[in-house]
């Protein structure tokens, strides 16, 4: 079924003739076209209806008015009532049928038809112009529109009912949620602040176990450094000397003594080394027809050692041996004007 | 349907507070506990900082302890060779006490034996008996023309410089440009005289004390 009724194809008010409803033998009137069927009719029988034998055992009182009203039998606008109806049911009904306490105050559609036959019962105009006929569609679009909205306000005023449902479960999953998240959150807080606290404690402990470890140390470094202090007096004491009190040095005395001593002659080294209290000697290096002197100490712990005073260098003389080759560090190259050979090793002390 | 609604909506009032005020509640104890848990870390750290502070306290007194401990052993050992060492008294003689000790010293019985035992060698053996005797002794090297000759000398408590010649035991005066033998040795009797020899002058002369 298509649908009949077409806003483009509006109603043509220059046309004349007959009235196409058969009953009506009206020739040559002003004719109107239907919106339904298309066809042509006068002012009389231009609203359409729906096509019905006479309803007269009928108790219905609708069709009773509804085959009452003027107009002509329009099967295109009977489809077209079927169909806004069966829209009307589509839309309305699975939500009234969901909110049946308050169907009762749904009103009835009007349709145009119904309200043409209102004006003739209220005996108002019932010549349908042309204005009418677009008062006519114009009521009919707003009373879908009416039914829509109402549809609507019946949902809305439905819908605090399921809100309130949809509100308690919607606030029951959000508190439920929330108080989940909040809770492991505070679980985890806890939980932390556990480790933290526990954490804390033994970094306490530690600090005190150091503390105390610290204070231990300390008391024993303050030893240390009064033994040290003793140490070093009763060794100072022991290394003080004059050329009157000599003693033999330790290995570490003397190379502490050749580091500080800036002497580079013989005689003031041995007499500054005696001066301190150090047991010195001169020697003599005898080489063939010629001589050198350096100066020796008896270390108590590497015994003798021997040193050139004016370079510091180190010898190692030995009876028999080149004096250059005797040289720490060979720094002399062997001579080749005299004969270096040690021959022999006095020492004076 | 009203009082449904009315119920309804204080069902959900009463439960949205129960709700805002549950989670209040527990916001609120989240709240704190962030706030204590932020209050212990901050303690933590100041703790931690000051074991870290404290811990480098004791690696440095550590540290500082076991570098006086090995100076202490050092000393220790030090001392000990000390202790364990000779030690000399010396003091310079009376003039006479020169003399007898010079007297007493044996070394001029030692016979000259060119190059093996010269004059280095007597001077040598008296200075070391002289200090083995706690006596100061000095060897005195004298350039001569030529060549250089020992011998010894000491500081006398009356503050003199008194020279012996160790092979001999004679007093020695020694004069720049004398014969060495012939002018400077005193000569212990008047029965013998030493020549003089070139090349015997004495030019000049070191004391080693």
């Amino acid at each position: 079924m298509t649908e009949p009724y077409d806003k483009e194809k509006n109603f043509k008010i220059d046309r004349y003739g007959p009235c196409f409803y058969h009953l009506c033998n009206k020739k040559n009137v002003k004719l109107f076209r239907c919106k339904h069927c298309g066809e042509y009719f006068c002012d009389e029988h231009i609203n359409a209806k729906i096509p019905q034998v006479a309803p007269f055992k009928s108790t219905d009182v609708d069709r009773q008015i509804e085959w009452r009203k003027i107009g002509h039998p329009c099967l295109p606008y009977f489809y077209y009532s079927i169909e806004k109806e069966k829209e009307s049911k589509d839309v309305i009904l699975p939500k009234i049928s969901k909110l049946e306490p308050i169907i009762d105050y749904i009103p009835e559609p009007k349709t145009p038809e119904s309200e043409a036959e209102i004006n003739i019962i209220t005996g108002s105009e019932n010549k349908p112009e042309i204005s009418d006929w677009k008062k006519n569609e114009k009521q009919e679009s707003e009373h879908t529109d009416l039914i829509k909205i109402k549809t609507k306000k019946r949902i809305k005023f439905a819908n605090p009912v399921v809100a309130l449902v949809i509100g308690i479960i919607f606030i029951s999953i959000l508190s439920v949620s929330g108080f989940l998240v909040l809770n492991q959150m505070y679980q985890d807080l806890k939980l932390e602040t556990t480790n933290l606290e526990d954490e804390l404690i033994l970094t306490n402990n530690q600090l005190n176990y150091s503390n105390i470890y610290l204070d231990s140390i300390e008391t024993e470094l303050a030893d240390y450094n009064l033994c040290l202090d003793e140490n070093i007096t009763i060794l100072q004491s022991l290394r003080n000397g004059n050329k009157f009190n000599l003693h033999d040095p330790t290995y570490k005395e003397i190379i502490e003594f050749m580091d500080l001593d800036l002497s580079d002659e013989l005689r003031e080294l041995v007499n500054n080394a005696k001066n301190q209290g150090i047991r010195c000697s001169f020697v003599f290096i005898i080489m063939g027809d010629s001589e050198l002197r350096i100066v020796g100490f008896n270390t108590i712990d590497e015994g003798m050692i021997y040193f050139e005073a004016e370079t510091d260098y180190r010898v190692f003389p030995e009876i028999g041996k080149q004096y250059c080759a005797c040289v720490e560090g060979s720094p002399y190259y062997s001579p080749t004007d005299y004969d270096d050979t040690i021959t022999d090793i006095l020492i004076m002390w | 349907m009203d009082k449904s609604k009315k119920i309804m909506s204080g069902v959900i009032i009463i439960l949205i507070i129960i709700s805002v005020s549950g989670l209040s509640l527990v916001s609120y104890s989240v709240f704190q506990l962030e706030n204590e848990k932020i209050s212990l870390k901050s303690e933590l750290d100041i703790l931690v900082n000051s074991l870290n502070g404290v811990n480098n306290q004791i690696i440095n007194t550590n540290n500082i302890i076991r570098e006086e401990n090995e100076s202490l052993q050092e000393t220790r050992a030090e001392i000990i060779k000390l202790q364990s060492g000779n030690r000399y008294e010396l003091s310079d003689p009376l003039q006479w006490e020169t003399q007898a000790f010079i007297s007493m010293d044996k070394t001029d019985k030692n016979e000259y034996i060119d190059p093996s035992y010269m004059c280095g060698h007597f001077a040598r053996d008296v200075n070391n008996n002289a200090e083995a005797q706690g006596v100061r002794c000095g060897v005195v090297v004298v350039e001569l023309e030529v060549g250089f000759h020992a011998l010894v000398c000491f500081e006398t408590a009356e503050g003199l410089t008194v020279m012996y010649e160790p092979q001999t035991d004679e007093r020695v005066n020694l004069m720049p440009g004398f014969y060495y033998w012939a002018d400077c040795v005193i000569e212990k009797s008047s029965k013998y005289y030493y020549p003089k020899s070139p090349g015997d002058e004495v030019v000049s002369w070191v004391i080693y004390w």
